[in-house]
């Protein structure tokens, strides 16, 4: 990550992490991470970055309280107005 | 029923249509209201419970064409959004321009302390440093976080949602990620090596 040009690719990873990048840009990366292991690096963290946000999906469970607390809410606005 | 039926007979004010309709979205709204309010757990069940009943109360004004989805993470997202403001305990933007970010520190070899996404699924611990970290971002780039990358919404919907520009998405989730990477980096190295 010392030249300009790390820089200004590292914008470019999040798109690359999601498919969204052009097919030049694509091939301009690729080929500079042949030479450059910091930027492969950095692609690679951020890339486990974004996993490990995924990772996060599933761990939230609705309390089964604040479920039971929104129907009886629900009724009391309808009955009440 | 369809949803497009349940939909009617709650504009009509019928509660069990309404419980009925919101079935499919209710763990998906909270999932939302708990990472964004990371770290305040009654925060969450009270999004959760307050986007539900304004949708009810507001059903009516909601166009049939459009995403019933889309509608609910909106108004759960604004309500996300009112609380920190009032609150007043959000971080600044700066805190994400602080950071070294994308200067010179990269390691030069790739180690490998970062967790794999089944080991943070597995463990308790990592999750909660992950959600410690997420809770560090401002809110206007945390509701983009979560959308994308949590929710696994796409960057159209994610704009739809929270009624910005595709690359304003964009420009938000990267500097987010950023962050996370680096802070990452700093919490993990110490834990796993
Ligand atoms: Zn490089």
């Amino acid at each position: 990550m010392k030249e300009p040009h790390c820089k200004s690719l590292s914008r470019k990873m999040s798109d690359y992490i999601d498919g969204s990048l052009d097919p030049k840009t694509l091939a301009k990366i690729k080929s500079h991470f042949k030479d450059c292991r910091p930027c492969v690096a950095f692609f690679k963290t951020l890339q486990k970055t974004v996993g490990a946000l995924g990772a996060l999906k599933s761990a939230a469970t609705l309390p089964r309280k604040a479920q039971g607390g929104l129907r009886e809410k629900l009724k009391s606005l309808s009955h009440g107005n | 029923m369809k949803e497009s039926e349940l939909i009617e007979r709650s504009k009509a004010g019928d509660v069990e249509a309404f419980s009925q309709l919101i079935r499919n979205y209710e763990n998906k709204i909270f999932s939302l209201a708990h990472h964004v309010c990371a770290g305040m757990p009654s925060d969450a069940e009270d999004v959760y419970q307050e986007t539900f009943l304004s949708a009810f109360k507001n059903i009516k004004g909601f166009k049939n064409r459009s995403n019933l989805g889309t509608w609910l993470y909106r108004i759960a997202a604004n309500l996300c959004w009112v609380r920190f403001r009032k609150k007043k305990r959000e971080p600044v933007v700066s805190i994400l321009d602080r950071h070294r970010t994308d200067e010179n520190e990269v390691p030069w070899e790739f180690k490998d302390w970062f967790p794999n996404p089944e080991e943070v699924s597995r463990k308790k611990e990592l999750q909660e440093a992950v959600v410690k970290a997420l809770s560090e971002l401002p809110s206007d780039y945390r509701l983009v976080v979560t959308l994308r990358d949590i929710e696994g919404l796409s960057a159209e919907e994610t704009a739809k949602i929270l009624k910005l520009s595709i690359p304003a998405v964009k420009s938000r989730l990267h500097r987010g990620r950023i962050y996370l990477r680096e802070r990452f980096e700093e919490e993990f190295k110490e834990k796993v090596k």
